[in-house]
Order: structure tokens, then sequence, then C-alpha cells
């Protein structure tokens, strides 16, 4: 009799489970490659909550840290991978994805007359040869000059320099030994020159203001005319000999030199506009920071490098409409306005500027907007691994081994030897 | 027909006993190893959707790459010295060891340290030791009146290979080191005893009597290390990424960034066949040049 009653409670406990297991696999729970860590980004975790409550669809967000993101994302994409449903991806890596197909079209839940609220340079992006929408555009990182008000005035200067001569001259009298032991203690400017993504942006960034491109119309590289020799000269003017950068920038990405500029360590650095202003007003010179549009070779105001963030669809999701209705849900006008008051994510959905409470709430917001309307944003088929190229040879030039012409040249002799 | 039966199970019976562990390693080595070799006579560049058969031309096409050339001279340089200089510390280490009769057990302990500190938390550890601006390194060379100034170690050549090869070997030491000293335990104190009292110097005992014993050992940790030192990626890659520029790139990073990250994996499985090569060459030398009578 004992015996049997075991065998009903296993068999009824065995039952239970199967059940929930059934039960658990109709429920749908999307994956969301999150850019970088959770922590960093609690509007993102608002939306999505909201998202969940509002369609009961539940999502399981996954922080995917910066120097993986292109192996994770690509590596999950390429290998028709389902892990993910939804990753919010770089601009830059549209041109990968959209070829490969390795994303869905967005068509039924982006419509024209939803499009027109977007910026269109970031739109062009997301679209396909074949002129479908694959991506919405949900947040963009404009480049602004991060600066310390109270040492530039003190320098003598009310407004910050628009010409690259004339912010040289500033960075001289900001980079100072201040107790006289042969020791800089204070730089005038910072950048990043870490390898991959560092240097690259930072390249991209120089080469803009001395109004260059990356690619011609037809895709083919021209970083090394005119424009981008004089752009690489520049930073390693200002690196080797004027030293008003300090060498260990080589190390640095833009982290880093966020970490740099809070320190107290830089008078100035580019950077992205972001919640880095959040993270900058909150540091020890906060009080002190100001933003101003980049300077340019010839003082004209040049194009901003914007890196954009889109979230797109798996097209290998198992739950392709839900995927997609997170996707819209992340880059619409509510999600916006919410991500933009909460972490300075700032928005592609014109609109949002508009709102009397958004000019009230954020600080430098006109500045943002003007960088926007400035927004470059170049790619190019085999993304990674060109960046992996050229900064490579970049920090050669940095490091002195090469001169900008060469670096610039043997870069785009290498990408044509891999069939780039 | 019962005694052949029983014949047959007596010697089947030690086979079948180490037939799981055949099957799981030809499961777990083999097949991944068949799959590589299969993998680098492709071209399979996921990124382009471009996957077909192209034989031997991955390995003659890395005959000219001049990237892969030079990283293969990084890989050497670092695989010579993190090895070499790994070995004879450990071998000093393991002597000192063996002499010590006070808080033995301690220093043990503190010199198996490295051992327990995962790579990536090390590497993260000594990048910033070798800070130039906050690194605790320059602050001591600088106390010590040895720089005047703070030095960029990972920004410049050679320091850059130098220290990486530094945290190579300091995380090696503790596998040497216990592996050499357990080998100085084998030598028979009454031979110890006997050189002594034939008046032999420290370095005629090292030179007659502790070497020849424990070159079993050392020939283990030679293979072993070599092994580990030529597929050497998490501290590189933590501490300089590589750079700067590229100057400590060595093989299994670009092997990793060619197929994880440039997605180029037919190529990079051919790269990891040649490192594959070089390791089973290397083994081959240590096992035909360092054959000694073991000593009972």
């Amino acid at each position: 009799m004992r015996h049997h009653s075991f065998e009903s409670i296993g068999i009824l406990l065995l039952s239970l489970v199967f059940i929930a297991q059934i039960s658990m696999a109709q429920e749908v729970t999307l994956g969301f490659a999150n850019a970088g860590a959770i922590e960093s980004d609690p509007a993102t975790v608002e939306i999505i909550r909201a998202f969940e409550i509002d369609t009961g669809i539940k999502v399981k967000i996954v922080p995917i840290p910066g120097p993986k993101m292109v192996e994770i994302d690509y590596g999950t994409l390429a290998r028709k991978e389902t892990t993910f449903d939804v990753i919010e991806a770089l601009g830059k890596w549209l041109p990968d994805f959209i070829q490969n197909q390795w994303i869905a079209p967005l068509d039924e839940v982006f419509p024209p007359k939803l499009q027109a609220h977007y910026s269109p340079g970031a739109l062009s992006l997301a679209k396909g040869a074949d002129g479908k929408i694959y991506a919405f555009p949900w947040y963009t990182q404009p480049t602004l000059v991060f600066y310390r008000a109270d040492l530039v005035e003190a320098a003598g200067y009310q407004e910050f320099p628009s010409s690259w001569d004339e912010f040289l001259a500033l960075c001289k009298k900001l980079t100072v030994d201040s107790d006289g032991d042969g020791v800089t203690d204070q730089y005038g400017f910072v950048y990043a020159a870490g390898s991959g993504l560092g240097v690259w942006d930072t390249f991209t960034r120089f080469l803009y203001t001395a109004h260059g491109s990356l690619y011609d119309q037809d895709g083919n590289p021209i970083f090394n005319s005119e424009a981008g020799v004089a752009a690489l000269q520049f930073m390693i003017d200002l690196k080797n000999t004027h030293t008003v950068v300090p060498e260990t920038v080589m190390d640095y990405q833009e982290g880093e030199v966020a970490d740099f500029w809070k320190a107290g360590k830089a008078a100035i650095m580019w950077n992205e506009a972001g919640s880095l202003i959040l993270q900058a007003l909150q540091s020890k010179y906060g009080p002190y920071l100001k933003l101003a549009r980049l300077p340019s070779l010839d003082g004209k105001p040049a194009p901003s490098l914007s890196d954009t963030i889109y979230p797109v669809v798996n097209v290998h999701s198992r739950h392709l409409p839900e995927a997609k209705k997170l996707a819209a849900y992340l880059a619409n006008y509510r999600s916006q306005w919410t991500g933009f008051l909460m972490e300075f994510n700032v928005p592609l959905f014109q609109a949002v500027f508009d709102s009397p409470y958004i000019k009230e709430q954020i600080p430098f917001s006109e500045a943002i907007k003007d960088a926007i309307s400035r927004a470059k944003l170049e790619s190019h088929r085999g993304y990674a691994e060109i960046q992996d190229i050229v900064s490579r040879e970049i920090r050669a030039a940095l490091l002195g081994e090469k001169t900008a012409q060469q670096a610039l040249d043997d870069a785009i002799k290498e990408m044509k030897r891999r069939n780039l | 027909m019962v005694k052949s039966l029983t014949r047959f199970i007596d010697q089947a019976f030690p086979t079948c006993m180490f037939l799981p562990a055949v099957i799981i390693v030809l499961v777990v080595v083999g097949f991944p190893t068949l799959k590589l070799i299969h993998t680098s006579l492709y071209v399979r560049e996921l990124l382009y959707n471009r996957i077909y058969f192209i034989g031997l031309s991955h390995y003659v096409n890395l005959i000219t790459d001049k990237l892969f050339l030079s990283y293969l001279g990084h890989t050497l340089v670092y695989v010579f010295f993190s090895v070499s200089v790994g070995i004879l510390l450990g071998l000093v280490l393991a002597l000192a060891m063996h002499k010590i009769t006070l808080f033995k057990s301690l220093f043990i302990t503190l010199l198996l340290i490295p051992w327990m500190i995962p790579d990536v938390a090390a590497g993260i550890m000594w990048k910033w030791m070798f800070d130039k601006i906050f690194g605790v390194l320059n602050v001591l060379l600088m106390m010590l009146k040895l720089l005047r100034e703070p030095y960029y170690w990972l920004g410049n050549m050679p320091s850059a290979m130098f220290c990486v090869i530094t945290v190579e070997v300091w995380s090696s030491l503790p596998f040497i080191l216990l592996i050499l000293y357990a080998g100085l335990q084998r030598i028979p104190q009454e031979l110890e005893e006997a050189m002594m009292i034939d008046g032999a110097n420290g370095w005629q005992k090292l030179r007659f009597l502790t070497l020849p014993y424990i070159m079993p050992e050392v020939r283990f940790v030679l293979a072993i290390r070599t092994m580990f030192a030529l597929r050497a990626f998490g501290l590189i890659w933590i501490i300089t990424g590589g750079g700067p520029s590229d100057k400590t790139e060595v093989l299994a990073t670009y092997i990793y960034k060619t197929g994880q990250i440039f997605l180029r994996q037919g190529y990079s499985a051919a790269m990891s066949m040649v490192l594959l090569g070089i390791t089973i060459l290397f083994l081959g030398l240590y096992l035909k040049f360092l054959q000694v009578e073991t000593h009972e």
C-alpha cells in the first residue's frame, strides 16, 4: 500500500512538472541584447518594464559588454542563433546586417507616416537596397566638446575656439605642470586612441572636422585624402609635438577618456553627448562643465560624428511579431522622451526636442540639437575588420612608426588585399 | 567453450575498461580537430555568405601573409622568454624552498597565490599596476630613485612585450615551482651528503646531481609551459589588447579576431592548424633531445 502511495505521489509530481514546462513553453519571452551593463541603462529597463505591462510579453535583458558587442551580436546573427530576438545595434553594423539578411524588415510596424517623425539621416542608414526599412532609429550620440569653463575662461577665452589653430593655442595654455616637478599635472586635451573603436572614432571626428569623409558615394575608402592626412597629422602633433595630450591615450577608450577628464587631469575632451553628460555633471568638476561644437580645420561648421543606435529584429527569431512590437516600442515617442530625461539618450524622434518640459529639464539641449543637425555617420560592409586594420595603422602613426600618409595608404592597401 | 569464453573476457576486459575514456577523448578532442581541418580547407566567411572548398590555398596564403608571419615572430619571442625565464626562476625558487626549513608552508602558500587568481583579474590588476599615471610600479620605482619620471610601460616597445612576459612568468611560476620542487624531493639524501663529503660545491652539485635527477620534471614543465605559452591569449588580450599598435599581437589573438570578429572562419582554422603543428613540433623536439634515463 505504502509502495503504491509513493508511486502515485511520484507520478503526480512528474505530471505537475510536465504541465509547468508546457505552460512555460507557451509563454513568450523575448531575448534582448542590451549594449552594456543594465545598471547604466535605467531608462531601457523602465521602457521594457512598461512594454511587459502593456503587452503581456516578457523580455529577458542580456547585458553585452562593450568590447564583446561585435563578436556576440555579429556571431549570434551569423550563426542563425535564436538567443536574442532583438538586438541593440550600432548604425555602423547595419550595412552588414541588412546585406546578409540577418535582420527582419519592419515595414508593417514602421509605416512611412511614422518614419516621417524621425531624423532623415538616421533613417537612410536603416533602409536596404530593396527600399524596405530594417531598423528603428532609437537614440544617437553626437560628438561635442566637453570643457572646463572655469579653466578656459581663465585662459582668456569667453567662447570656445572654432578653428584648429585656436584650439591648439588654448590646449597649450591649459597644459600645466603646476608643482614644477617636470610631470604634467593637467593636460589641455585628451582623446581616445585605444585599439579598435577608441582610435577609430577619434580619427573619424578629426576627419569630419577637416571636412573629409571615410568613403565616397560608391563605398570606396577615401580617408587617405588631403583631409584625412591633415586630420591624422593633427592628432599626431597634439600628442607627440605639442604634448597637450597624454601619451597614455594609446590605452584609452572613451570610458577612460571620461574618467581622465572627471579626475581633473584634462581640461577638454571630445566625447559622445549622452549619458556621459549626466556623469560629467555629477563629477567634481560638473559645475564648470560646458559643451561646444567641435573646432574645425578652417573654423567653419563641420559635420559631427553621431553614432546612432537601432533596435533590430533577428530574422531567425522564433517570435517575430512580438519582437517587432518590442523594437517599435523601444523607439516610439514615449520611450525616446523617457530615455532622454532619464539617461540623456539623445532622441531621433524629432518632436521630443519640441517638448517644453524637455527644453526646461535638459541642460545643453540647444548644443545637442545643433550637433544632431550636422550629424554624420558612414559605414561599410566588413566594418569590424576595417576598423581593426585602420586603427592599427593609425596607432602606428601615433607611435611615430609611419607618417600619416603612409599609415592611411597602408590601411587602404590592406583593405584591398582582403577584398573589403 | 567456457574456457575460451573466459579467455576472451579476460583479454577484452581491459579494453572495455578504457573504451569509455577513449570514446570521450575522440569526441571531445578528435572530432573538433577533424572539424577544424575540414574548415581550414574551405573559405568560410559568414559576413559575406561565402562558403566553398578551397583546398590548401589558405595555407599557401599564410606563407605570404606579412601579418601572420609578424605575429608568429611575436609568439616565438613570447614563448622563448616566458618559458625560459619561468623555468629558471622556478628552479631557483624550488631550490630555495628545498633548503628552507622555517615557515616553509607559509612560503609555499604565498608563492601559490598567482595560481589562485583568474587570468582576467590578474590581467586587469597588472594593467593598472603598469599604468603610467595611476600605476603603483612607477610610484615604487620613482621612490627608489630608479626612475626620474613615470614611464609608459604599455605604450612602448619592447617594454610592452616585457610586461606581458612578466605577467605570464608570474602566473606560471606556481605550477613550475610545484613540479620542480616535487622532483627535488626524489633526490636521495645520501647522495647529497656523499657529494658534500666529497667536497662538491653548489654548482657541481646542481650540475651532476640535481639537474640529472629532475630532468624528467624539467622536460615535463618545458613541454607544458611551451604548449600554454604558444596559445597564450587571456593575459595579452586584457593587458595590451595586442598593442601598442600590434606589437604584442600573437597568433592566438589574431586567430580569435579573424574567426570570431571578422568571421573568416576558414582562414582562422588554417592558422589554428599551423599553430597546432608548431606545438607538436616543439613537443617532438623536446622528447627527442631531452631524453634522459630516469633515476630510481
